[in-house]
């Protein structure tokens, strides 16, 4: 896989309770970009970039879904439609589709759904059903109805009730029975989904985050805990990952 | 022009290194320019046995540069030599084998090793890494604790010995003393500054080892004034690095005495900044009628 710096323009950026939708537009075609991969985001006054999951792309434009959490994301979102930036991109290892599993779910919290919608969109032959959670109704609609134009059933949950079901999306793991099951969100969520995965056998994917250096894999820096053959290692999330087999996370 | 340098009877073919921790092996960057074109790649630092390094969060993000607590993760030697340093190798870069071990008989050990291997042009002893509880800066802050592990390696270092300081010392001079009379053949200057980060809201310090390394341009004046220091005080090669981000940086780090420089922390900023330096150095030297680089090395103007 070969990654590049492209050098995108904000060409709209929303505010939906404290996670925004940046759309960004590259006058060069982008490369091929998987479900589940990252950009290395420059961010201005900051010498890190910051590691985003690719929501949705076009070759000339592209999407992400951020929370304003910390230093880096809130001097990034602190710009304005025409602001360029650029981007190292695509990073890491996506979700892996696997041949002949095509009744899938996906599972996702908040800024944690992003990186699942690619999964559904770029494999328009899957059967997917989405569980979705959110803190509340306005938090939901950074995604406008992304999700219900491609997955077969979605399940809006949201914390406060503001919004379809009052309680955690992880409560409707019950009520299906995929083949494999991706999942992104609070370490919380991953444990229920492993247990959950183990208990029936299901085959599930998740992706990791964690505080990254040079995005590449040099560095070293943005470890995560996963098994491999029985032991712990520290691997890296950036090029080992950011999607690791559900069963090997430590959390 | 000439961009040449040379370190110890090693002829650099420009002055850019990149510096141990930063830059892997070399292969993640080839993805994006040819390292070959770079004067050297120095290794990630290695030990005798595989290393799986500190538990996260190892970096914070700091005024003007980073703290990372990564605690020398590498393959393990053996590996290297296996696996990664055909690769180096076969990029034209010089090859710098970064050593580092938790007691002199690890580094004897390793010296020994990565100097029978092919492939290997010289040896950079780090004795300054702040990030591991034994070893490491353990014994690069005492001048005599210097001068034994650097007498200990030499006898069976068979490669040019570079001997890279720790600036957590009072008076860095009496350290690239030690080295150099105890046998290295150059100095490289500085590792990162002991240093931490602390969250305010969760009451925690940023880095789960709780202290790490400073890197970057908020190092940079230190390092200069250290560089100088140490060029006063020696008169083996000097590479200098700290915080270095552009051409004029380089610039300024020759001035002061380095016959050439790492660049670690900008590597880690932007992919790219290893090669934008070296252009960002030839133009420079273009422009300002400099027809030979090492020209520089020293020429710092002073009342």
């Amino acid at each position: 896989m070969k990654s590049e710096v492209a050098q995108l323009t904000i060409s709209k950026i929303e505010c939906f309770d404290g996670i925004y939708r940046v759309e960004a537009s590259s006058e060069k075609e982008l490369p091929h970009i998987a479900a589940g991969q990252f950009a290395h985001i420059k961010v201005p006054n900051k010498s890190l970039r910051r590691p985003i999951c690719v929501y949705r792309n076009t070759k000339h434009s592209i999407t992400f879904i951020i929370a304003d959490v910390g230093e880096g994301t809130h001097a990034f979102l602190s710009q304005k439609a025409g602001d360029k930036f650029d981007a190292i991109l695509p990073l890491g290892n996506g979700f892996p589709v696997l041949p002949d599993k095509t009744n899938i779910a996906l599972l996702g919290g908040g800024t944690g759904c992003a990186p699942l919608l690619k999964i559904a969109e770029d494999n328009p032959s899957l059967n997917v059903t989405a569980l979705l959670g959110f803190r509340n109704a306005e938090a939901m609609g950074v995604y406008n109805s992304d999700f219900d134009k491609y997955c077969k059933r979605v399940c809006y949950c949201t914390d406060d009730g503001s919004h379809g079901y009052h309680g955690f999306p992880t409560d409707l793991l019950t009520e299906i029975v995929p083949e494999v099951l991706y999942v992104c969100g609070a370490p919380g969520m991953m444990k229920t989904a492993r247990e959950y995965c183990k208990k029936l056998g299901v085959i599930g994917f998740a992706s990791m985050e964690q505080r990254m250096g040079c995005g590449v894999g040099a560095c070293l820096v943005c470890s995560v805990k996963v098994m491999v053959d029985g032991k712990e290692k520290l691997l890296r999330a950036c090029a080992d990952g950011p999607v690791f087999p559900l069963e090997d996370i430590v959390l | 022009m000439n961009m040449k340098t040379v370190i110890a009877g090693v002829e650099f073919k420009n002055p850019i290194i990149t510096a141990s921790g930063t830059f892997g092996f070399g292969r993640e960057y080839n993805n994006f320019y040819d390292v070959g074109s770079l004067g050297g790649i120095c290794s990630k630092g290695l030990t005798i046995e595989p290393r799986q390094g500190n538990q996260p969060v190892r970096i914070a993000e700091t005024p003007s540069g980073m703290l990372n607590s990564v605690g020398l993760q590498n393959p393990g030697v053996e590996y290297f030599i296996q696996n990664e340093l055909p690769f180096m190798k076969s990029t034209g870069a010089v090859v710098i084998a970064n050593a580092a071990g938790g007691c002199e008989s690890d580094y004897v050990s390793i010296v020994k090793l990565l100097s029978d291997a092919e492939g290997v042009d010289m040896i950079e002893m780090n004795i300054s890494c702040p990030n591991v509880k034994k070893g490491g800066m353990a014994f690069g802050v005492d001048p005599d604790g210097v001068a034994q592990i650097v007498k200990a390696v030499r006898k069976v270092c068979k490669k040019p010995l570079i001997v890279k300081l720790t600036p957590n010392v009072s008076d860095i001079t009496k350290n690239a003393l030690a080295a150099q009379n105890a046998g290295a053949d150059a100095i490289s200057l500085i590792n990162t500054v002991a240093a931490m980060a602390v969250d305010y809201k969760t009451r925690r310090p940023v880095l789960k080892a709780v202290t790490g390394g400073l890197s970057g341009p908020a190092v940079k004046p230190i390092a200069l004034r250290m560089v100088y220091e140490c060029y006063k005080a020696v008169n083996i090669p000097i590479i200098g690095m700290g915080g270095i981000v552009s051409g004029t940086d380089a610039a300024e780090f020759m001035l002061c005495g380095a016959a050439a420089v790492q660049v670690g922390t900008a590597n880690i900023f932007e992919p790219y900044a290893a090669i934008n330096i070296l252009n960002e150095l030839t133009n420079l030297c273009e422009r300002d009628n400099i027809t030979n680089v090492q020209t520089l090395i020293g020429g710092l103007k002073v009342d």
